[in-house]
This record gives C-alpha cells, sequence and structure tokens, in this order.
C-alpha cells in the first residue's frame, strides 16, 4: 500500500511543472496501454485504419490534457471562513470560484485540498457542473482544524478530471492570509460567581449603565435619568435611554496556567477554560476575564464582543512566538 | 451478515449516459458486424440479451450470488473460447463473441460509472477489431459517429464519477446540473471529437509506414462463403445476375477500349456429374516467381511465359507458334473485394500475376498454381490488390483449323472423359453435329452453330425429363433449348467431350463497366458468366463462349440510380486506393505533392530530416515558451496581469526603477501619457491594494483584469516617433 502511495507521488511528481500537477487515473492507465497497444499493432501490421484510430486515441489525450489545461488556467477560487472555527469541529467555509475568460465555460472543476502538502486541517472538496464566462460561483464546504491557533486554511488546488477522468490535473492556488482557530470548546459547567438569578430576567439590572452598549429605547416612567441619552433625545424630539448588556453581579477571573501549545495536557486545560468562559457568558450576568499565568490578559466583560476576546486570547495562549 | 452496497444514485443524467453507453456499443458492434465478422446467430443473441438488459430494472444493491455466476460464467466462456480458438482456428469470431459476451454482461450490471467505463473500452475494443477487418466504406462513417457518442458517454460518465466521488448530495446536484447544460456538453464533444478526427487524419496521412511484422507468421486465412465457390451447380445462377455489386475494379496500364470484352477467368472445372461440375484432375499449372516480381505461369514445358521487351521493357506474352496474336498482351491492375474466394479473377489467358502488400501481415499473401489453371491466394480477409498480365490475343479461324484435329496428349485425358450419368442421346447428338468435321475448330463450331439457335432465359423451369431423373443438360439440349450461360457452356463441354474435344468450363466475369468519375473499369456480380475452353494443342487453351451475346452481358443500367452508382463505385475505389491500400509509396507521393519531400531525392532522407528537425524546434520552442509564461504566472493571477501591462509600458519606453511602487511608477507614467493617466492611475491603485492589502476579492481581480485590458486597448502599441 504505502509502495503504492510512493509509486503514485514519484510519478505525480514527475509529472508537476510549476503550479501544475497531472495525475494519470486506473482508467487513464488502461487507455495509455491500450493507445500504445493499438499503435504497436499499426505499426507492426501496417494497418491503415489501425493508424487513424491510433491517432485519435493519441489526440483524445492530447485533447484531454488541453481542455483540463484550459478549465483550470481560467478558474480562480478563494476559500473563506463563513463564521467562527474551533479546533477539531467542522465549520463552514465558502468557497468562491470564479471564470476569469468571459467567452468560454468553465465545466467541472473541483477546489480540493491539496494533497501533496501535509498541512493543518482538511477541507471537504467542492465540485460545480459549469462556470458560465465570466461567472462567478460560491459554494458552501466544511473544514475541520486540529489545533487552535493561526494557521492557514489547507492548501487549495483547482482540480479537474474534465473531459473523461482519465487524468487529474490540479493548479496550485495562492495561500490564503491565515484565520483563527479557536480552541475546542469542552462541555463545562458555568464558573463560581455565576448569578443564579440571571435566567429569572431581572431586567433592569441586565440593563444597567455598566457593560456593553445594547440598544436606545424611549424613556419610560422610573428611568433613571442619567441613562437619557441626550444627543438622540435633542434629534428625535423626545427622551431616549440607553441600555447596556449586565455586567452581573458577579465577576468571574478564569486562571489558565502557563503551558507550551501543542502540550495535550495544556490544551485540555485550555479547552476547559473555553467552555467555562463560554458556559459562564452564556448565563449572561456574569463578568469573564481571563488570567494566564498571573497576568491578566483579558479584564472581564461579557456579551458577544468579550465573548470573542477570550477565545481570541485563548486561542494563541501559549504560543511561541517565532 | 453485511449489508451489500448500494450502487448509488441514479437520476436523469445517468439515464441519458446509460442510453449512450448502449449506444456506443452499438456502433462499436456494427463495425465488426458489418465486415460480416459476428455469426448471425451470435449477433442476434447478444442483441435479444442487450435489449433485456437495456429495459429491466437495474437492481440497486449489490446480489453476491448474481457477481459469483457471472464470474463462473465468463470463466467458463473464456476457457470455451480458448478451446475454440485452439480447435477450429476461429481466432477472430471466438475472440468477438467473447467480447459481445463480455459487453453484455456489464449491460446487466451498469450501476457504477466503473462498469461504463468498462463497456467503453469493449466499445474501443470491438472498434480496433473492426479497423482490422472492416474495409468497408461504412467504417470512417461508425468510427466518426463513434467518436463523438463515445467522447459524449466519457464526459457524462466522468461528470457522474464526480458526484460519486463526493457524494449523494453532489451526485444528485451534479446529474441536475448536468442535464441542464447538455447543450454545452454536446459542443464539448463535438469539439473533442473535431480534435480526434484531425489526429486520426493526421496520423493516418504522415505517420511513416514502417510495418516492422513481429509475430506475424504464415498466412491468415479465413473460410467465408459466398459467390463463387470449388463446385458449380447447375440452377443457382440467376440471383447472382440480378446483384448489381461491385465486385472489383480495374485499373488498365495502357490503352483498353471503352467497352472490354475479355472473359476474367476464375474457377475452372473438369469433371461434370449430375448437374454439378467440380475438380477431378489433381495436376495444378506450374508458377513461378519471374519478372518485375509477377508470379509468372509455366507452359506445359515448364517455360516462362513471360518475357520482357528488350528496348522498352514492356512486359509481353512470349509467342507461340501458328499463333499471329499470340503476344497481343494486356496489362491491369484490379482492387478485387473479398468475396470468401481463393481465386484471382485474370483476363484470359493469364500470363503472370503480383500481389501488392497493404503491410506485413499481406506480405505473407501467396499466389498459389489451382487446378486447371485457376490462379489462388492465401490471403488475410479483406479486399486484395493484384496486377496481371494476360495474353489476350485470339488465334484466326486459319490458325485454329490448320490446328488440325490432333491426338490429346496424355496429361490432358481429364479434359475429354465422357460424362457420367447422360443418356446414349447426349453422345448421339453430338456425333450427329459433328458428323462431317475433320477438324477440332469445325467441331466446336458445329456445336455452336447448333446453340445459337437456343435462347438465353433466367426464367427456368424444370423440364418433366429433368422431373423424371435425367441431367439438367439433357434438359436443356431436348427439352426447353433455352437456358442461362451456365447451360449453354455446360452443354459445349459435354457435346464437346462426346465428340473427342477436350473441354473445361470457366467461372469468372464478362464485360466491365466503365466509371468515368473514378477512371476504372467496374465489374459487378451480374456480370458474372460462364463459358468454354477448348485445348488447341499448341495454340493453348483458347476461349470459347458459346451464350448468346444478348446473355453475356448485364447492361450498364444495372443499378436502381447509375449515375449514383458510378459516385459510390468511384469513392469506394478512392476509399480502396488511399485508405486501405496507403502505403510508404503513396505516403512519399502525397508528400512531394505537399513540396514536403524533394521529388528528385531517391531517399528522401535529407528532406525528412529538415521536416523532423523544424518540428523539434518547433517544440522545443513551444515548451519553452510555456514554462516561461508558467514561471511567470504560476505566482498570483494580479502579477501575471501587472506584468503584462509593464511590458507594453517598457515597449513605449517606461521601466519602474529598482526602488519604485507600482502606483508610484503609474504615477510617473501618467505624466509622460496624459491619454490614459486616469486608467492608469485606476490600475496602479487597484493592482497595489489586491497585491499588498489585504487578500482581495475575486471580483476585485476580475475588474483588475478589466481595468488592464482598458488600458491595454488604449495605449498605443509603439512608441511614437519624434
Amino acid at each position: 500500500m504505502a509502495g503504492q502511495r510512493r509509486k503514485r507521488t514519484f510519478i505525480r511528481r514527475a509529472l508537476t511543472a510549476r503550479g501544475r500537477s497531472l495525475e494519470i487515473t486506473r482508467a487513464g492507465w488502461l487507455f495509455i496501454l491500450l493507445t500504445l497497444a493499438v499503435g504497436f499493432a499499426a505499426i507492426n501490421s501496417g494497418s491503415n485504419l489501425l493508424h487513424a484510430v491510433f491517432g485519435a486515441q493519441m489526440a483524445l489525450i492530447i485533447g484531454s490534457g488541453i481542455l483540463s489545461e484550459a478549465m483550470v488556467r481560467r478558474t480562480v477560487a478563494h476559500r473563506r471562513p463563513a463564521g467562527d472555527i474551533y479546533a477539531g469541529e467542522a465549520a463552514v467555509v465558502r468557497v468562491e470560484l470564479q471564470n476569469l475568460d468571459p467567452r468560454a465555460d468553465v465545466l467541472s472543476v473541483s477546489v480540493e485540498d491539496d494533497d501533496r502538502i501535509d498541512g493543518a486541517g482538511a477541507c471537504a472538496p467542492v465540485f460545480t457542473v459549469r462556470i458560465p464566462g465570466g461567472a462567478q460561483v460560491e459554494l458552501p464546504t466544511t473544514v475541520i482544524m486540529p489545533a487552535r491557533g493561526r494557521h492557514a486554511l489547507p492548501r487549495a488546488v483547482v482540480a479537474t478530471r474534465f473531459p473523461f477522468g482519465l487524468f487529474v490535473k490540479r493548479r496550485e492556488l495562492p495561500v490564503e492570509a491565515p484565520v483563527l482557530v479557536y480552541p475546542a470548546i469542552a462541555t463545562s459547567a458555568a464558573a463560581e460567581g455565576d448569578d443564579p438569578h440571571a435566567e429569572l430576567g431581572e431586567a433592569p439590572r441586565r440593563r444597567a449603565r455598566v457593560g456593553e452598549f445594547f440598544a436606545l429605547r424611549e424613556y419610560r416612567e422610573g428611568d433613571d435619568l442619567r441613562r437619557i441619552h441626550w444627543p438622540a433625545a435633542a434629534r428625535l424630539g423626545r427622551p431616549f435611554v440607553r441600555e447596556h448588556v449586565a455586567e452581573g453581579d458577579r465577576e468571574v477571573i478564569l486562571d489558565l496556567a502557563p503551558g507550551r501549545s501543542g502540550d495535550p495536557q495544556f490544551e485540555e486545560a485550555v479547552s476547559r477554560c473555553a467552555g467555562a468562559a463560554i458556559a459562564t457568558l452564556g448565563g449572561g450576568s456574569t463578568a469573564v476575564g481571563l488570567r494566564y499565568g498571573g497576568v491578566l490578559r483579558v479584564p472581564p466583560g461579557s456579551g458577544t464582543e468579550q465573548r470573542r476576546r477570550l477565545l481570541e486570547a485563548l486561542a494563541t495562549v501559549g504560543e511561541v512566538p517565532r | 451478515m453485511s449489508t451489500p452496497p448500494s450502487l448509488g444514485f441514479s437520476g436523469p443524467l445517468q439515464r441519458m449516459r446509460d442510453r449512450l453507453s448502449l449506444l456506443q456499443i452499438g456502433i462499436a458492434t456494427a463495425t465488426v458486424a458489418l465486415a460480416d465478422a459476428v455469426r448471425p446467430w451470435s449477433l442476434a443473441t447478444a442483441l435479444l440479451l442487450a435489449i433485456w438488459a437495456f429495459v429491466r430494472p437495474l437492481p440497486t444493491v449489490l446480489s453476491p450470488a448474481a457477481e459469483r455466476a457471472w464470474t463462473w460464467g465468463i470463466a467458463a466462456a473464456l476457457l470455451a473460447t480458448i478451446a475454440r480458438a485452439v480447435t477450429t482456428a476461429e481466432l477472430l469470431d471466438a475472440g468477438i463473441d467473447f467480447l459481445l459476451l463480455l459487453v453484455v454482461q456489464r449491460l446487466f450490471n451498469r450501476q457504477r460509472t466503473r462498469e461504463h467505463m468498462q463497456l467503453l473500452l469493449l466499445g474501443s475494443l470491438l472498434v480496433v477489431a473492426g479497423a482490422v477487418i472492416n474495409a468497408g466504406l461504412n467504417y470512417p462513417l461508425l468510427f466518426a459517429a463513434y467518436l463523438v457518442v463515445a467522447t459524449m458517454t466519457l464526459l457524462l460518465n466522468h461528470l457522474v464519477a464526480e458526484g460519486e466521488r463526493l457524494g449523494i448530495r453532489t451526485a444528485a446536484t451534479v446529474s441536475r446540473e448536468g442535464m441542464r447544460v447538455r447543450p454545452v456538453l454536446w459542443r464539448a464533444a463535438f469539439t473533442v471529437a473535431g480534435i480526434a478526427g484531425i489526429g486520426a487524419i493526421v496520423t493516418f496521412v504522415a505517420f511513416p509506414r514502417w510495418g516492422v511484422g513481429f509475430f506475424l507468421r504464415g498466412g491468415i486465412a479465413r473460410d467465408q462463403q459466398s459467390g463463387f465457390s470449388s463446385q458449380v451447380e447447375l440452377g443457382s445462377f440467376g440471383r447472382i445476375k440480378t446483384d448489381a455489386t461491385v465486385v472489383m475494379r480495374i485499373e488498365p496500364v495502357g490503352e483498353w477500349g471503352t467497352r472490354p470484352a475479355w472473359h476474367l477467368r476464375g474457377s475452372s472445372f473438369d469433371h461434370y456429374s449430375r448437374g454439378r461440375w467440380s475438380h477431378a484432375e489433381d495436376r495444378a499449372s506450374q508458377l513461378a516467381l519471374g519478372l518485375g516480381g509477377f508470379t509468372v505461369r509455366r507452359d506445359r514445358h515448364n517455360r516462362p511465359e513471360l518475357a520482357a521487351t528488350p528496348r522498352s521493357g514492356e512486359l509481353r506474352a512470349i509467342p507461340r507458334p501458328g499463333f499471329a496474336d499470340s503476344s497481343d498482351t494486356l496489362r491491369a491492375t484490379v482492387i478485387l473485394e473479398d468475396l470468401g474466394v481463393d481465386v484471382l479473377f485474370v483476363a484470359s489467358e493469364p500470363v503472370a500475376v503480383r500481389v501488392t502488400p497493404r503491410g506485413p501481415i499481406e506480405r505473407f499473401t501467396q499466389v498459389q498454381a489451382g487446378k486447371s489453371d485457376e490462379i489462388r491466394v492465401v490471403k488475410p480477409p479483406g479486399p486484395i490488390r493484384y496486377d496481371f498480365v494476360s495474353r489476350v490475343g485470339m488465334p484466326s479461324q486459319e490458325e485454329l483449323r490448320a490446328v488440325g484435329d490432333p491426338e490429346v496428349p496424355a496429361d490432358l485425358v481429364a479434359y475429354t472423359r465422357r460424362l457420367e450419368g447422360l443418356s446414349p442421346e447426349v453422345g448421339a447428338l453430338a456425333l450427329e453435329l459433328t458428323a462431317g468435321a475433320t477438324t477440332r475448330y469445325d467441331k466446336v463450331a458445329a456445336l455452336l452453330a447448333h446453340l445459337s439457335t437456343f435462347s438465353y432465359t433466367l426464367d427456368l423451369q424444370p423440364t418433366q425429363r429433368v422431373l423424371d431423373g435425367a441431367d439438367p443438360v439433357e434438359g436443356f439440349l431436348f427439352d426447353s433449348k433455352a437456358g442461362h450461360c451456365e447451360y449453354f457452356a455446360t452443354a459445349l463441354a459435354v457435346l464437346g467431350r462426346q465428340a473427342g474435344v477436350p473441354t473445361r468450363l470457366v467461372n469468372g466475369y464478362y464485360g466491365a463497366h466503365w466509371n468515368p468519375l473514378g477512371e476504372f473499369y467496374a465489374v459487378r456480380q451480374a456480370d458474372a458468366h460462364s463459358w468454354v475452353e477448348v485445348y488447341f494443342d499448341r495454340l493453348g487453351w483458347v476461349t470459347v463462349d458459346p451464350t448468346p451475346p444478348a446473355g453475356r452481358v448485364a447492361g450498364d443500367d444495372a443499378g436502381i440510380w447509375p449515375a449514383a452508382g458510378q459516385v459510390i463505385d468511384a469513392i469506394r475505389n478512392a476509399y480502396l486506393a488511399w485508405i486501405i491500400d496507403y502505403d510508404l509509396g503513396k505516403q512519399l507521393t502525397l508528400f512531394e505533392n505537399l513540396g514536403l519531400r524533394d521529388r528528385t531525392s531517391t531517399s528522401g532522407l535529407g528532406r525528412w530530416r529538415r521536416v523532423l528537425i523544424g518540428i523539434a524546434i518547433v517544440i522545443a520552442v513551444g515548451f519553452a515558451a510555456t514554462r516561461i509564461r508558467r514561471r511567470r504566472g504560476a505566482a498570483r493571477p494580479e502579477v501575471a496581469i501587472y506584468q503584462r501591462v509593464l511590458a507594453r509600458l517598457a515597449r513605449l519606453g517606461h521601466t519602474p526603477t529598482a526602488s519604485e511602487s507600482p502606483r508610484r511608477f503609474c504615477a510617473r507614467v501618467c505624466a509622460a501619457e496624459p491619454s490614459v493617466a486616469d486608467a492608469l492611475a485606476d490600475f496602479g491603485a487597484r493592482y497595489e491594494e489586491i497585491r499588498f492589502g489585504r487578500p482581495g476579492s475575486i471580483t476585485s481581480l476580475v475588474a483588475l483584469r478589466g481595468c488592464a485590458a482598458a488600458l491595454l486597448a488604449t495605449l498605443p502599441r509603439r512608441r511614437r516617433r519624434p
């Protein structure tokens, strides 16, 4: 098995020019063998019609190469994450495919990982039957990145087996900008300090003056006058007050012992910490911060921005600076 | 127990692929079937099974039991095929039957793309087999159709394979999208088939005909049953007389009249019994390799019958004493269709024959002497091309009379043997008719005079005498007195022998039809004819035709549409001459006509070398250009666009310095090229943004490309002169 793979890799390497690689499929090998046999028979027998058949088969091989080259040359593709990426979990990625030639169609192309490069992560291939001339199509797919941190998405190639599936032509795509992979979220209970009343919906508290800005609303009887948003009131002619996402009654500072990225125990701790942070923030009434190695890395806070800040910090903790 | 694997998604695209798979295999089978390489029962069985396989619902899961049964069945069929090929030497028939069985097996199990690829492979094997055995005009037409259909099938199969590879959801999308873009796919299929067709033509024309002939040993003989055979039965002739199929085309070397009346002899028989002619004599005539590669006949004294004229080198028949026109020679080239017989047709009296081999296989073609001066050939299937030299001069009446009535040599006694099963009435009639004749010629003339009172007809009704068990020729001689050429010839041969004249019956063709389009004489099946040869001692065998002239020829309008028939004949002749018989000689002639080869050069190697060097240079330059272009463009598409603009600006005298950014460089050039200042500034800004800014979207890349195109269209191509 390994020997077969080595042989395949060797052949592909031999058939690789800059930016292009060619792989011969099993059907392709059969077709080449048949063509060689017909060529031999034609030369051997001098049969004129066999010469014609041999010529047609050779032309099919050459035509196949020309068409597949045209398909991959015309196509550019980009992969862009459609949301957050967590280590070890499938995340949605949008693949934008563009036909650069305004006149000719692109047929049967796929965007796949370059399997010659052992990069981080794996992206599911996408395939489209046709991209009309000059048009763009967007296809969803998923990516699984195994480790947190700042990583490039798996190296992609535009591949085509067009027109006959005898050969696979691949064109390397430029390396995309790195993406931030959040740590895996371990299932965890909310950290201590969680407000047990938070789920009860105490509106006045949840809309206190501290915390992240939430929205403006019309002034109601009993509202704190200090919360009136005077510019909005002046503009709209009636009083409006600011609402804020509550910082909560308590503060929780998650403490993460220092470690080295890649160390399984440390990674597990990061994962647990991320789980706790998400669970605690999910309650809505507790401000969460992060202390790493005794240093406060993320001051306490709440809301979606705080969630992002925490996850970003956890994504990169323990990384050795390059 | 594990669940058998599902055989995948089935949608409209898969159904269309199914139909095209069947069509391509049908066309491929036709290429061998039309060459008569498939037995009717085998073809009918395969057809019925294919229809069954096609109309029955395909199972959605694999049945291990069915798979095992097929595997065992195929293994058994393979063994049977090998046994049949070894024991009956029917290698071709057995091989094609086995291929058809494999086709049927795949049609019954064609759910996945793998099986369809195998069907395509089987189809291509049948087409390759057809290329070897089908010399018909139908082959190029079928091959063209096959290229288009097989290409489309491959395209569809490829799309379905992509769907199978990427999962059932993608398979459904691909099936739907594939159907939507059918016109685009058909266009692609026609384009690829066109490329393949051009490749076929170029290879056919230009690929040197080396013909090395490895692994070829001995001739490839095939047994076929049609037309002429080693036996002739009276009464079986009428059907042939209405058949307008062209059987051979004759191109005369030198002058030949517009309506030749030569008897083209094929089979010859010396023994007649109960309405049936056959061979009895064991002795074959003498043939030996002689002048100009011709196989030359030798006379009874083992002397060659062909010589070259000293000055011109023209081939002439050796003169015979007492025969003034004996050196009147005819030379012609014949393309004979495969009639399933091993006889070459040559004008009476044949002197020499030379077969032109088309390749290493036909180099094993052997010309052999047959019985009664027949010329036989051992050859592979298909048409054959040969030259013949014949002695066509006829002795005059005086020369024939001068022979007298000599004693028949011992080795020709078989030709005077009284025929069995005839009533004494026949002998009595012969003696009565030749009673006053003193010479052999007079005897023959008396018999001809008697037969001239008979009438020619193809509408034969057996007389009461024949129904009572008499020989058919007796019914002809005494009752009906009407018949076709075989009756006339048989009657003359029979009566002659009763009168002591050595005779033999000859089957062949009489007459030919000039085709002005192809400039050849076409001989049709309807021109088949029988006549008699009479031995006149030192003058040899002389052709005597007792059939009334009206019954000898089929006429020029044997076809339904004579003009169309002539066109088809001309095309067929050109196809045989330029496609099937295309050889190194024709290749060199073509290159000479195209100016690719020096006509005066004997070897042509100098010009060939130049052509090859030219091709090598073109390939090398193309390869280098591709490498350079790829190296430039491999990095990023926007860099390639920028480099194109830079190249044009460099031609106008603007090159960036090492420390100049693209935006700065564009700004500098704007001052020098005010007409494109805005476009250039826009291009520079866009390029920098894509190249060095945040990762750009595809839309911005397309915009940069458009911007570059507009800029290049506006910029002058060369620097303006001051």
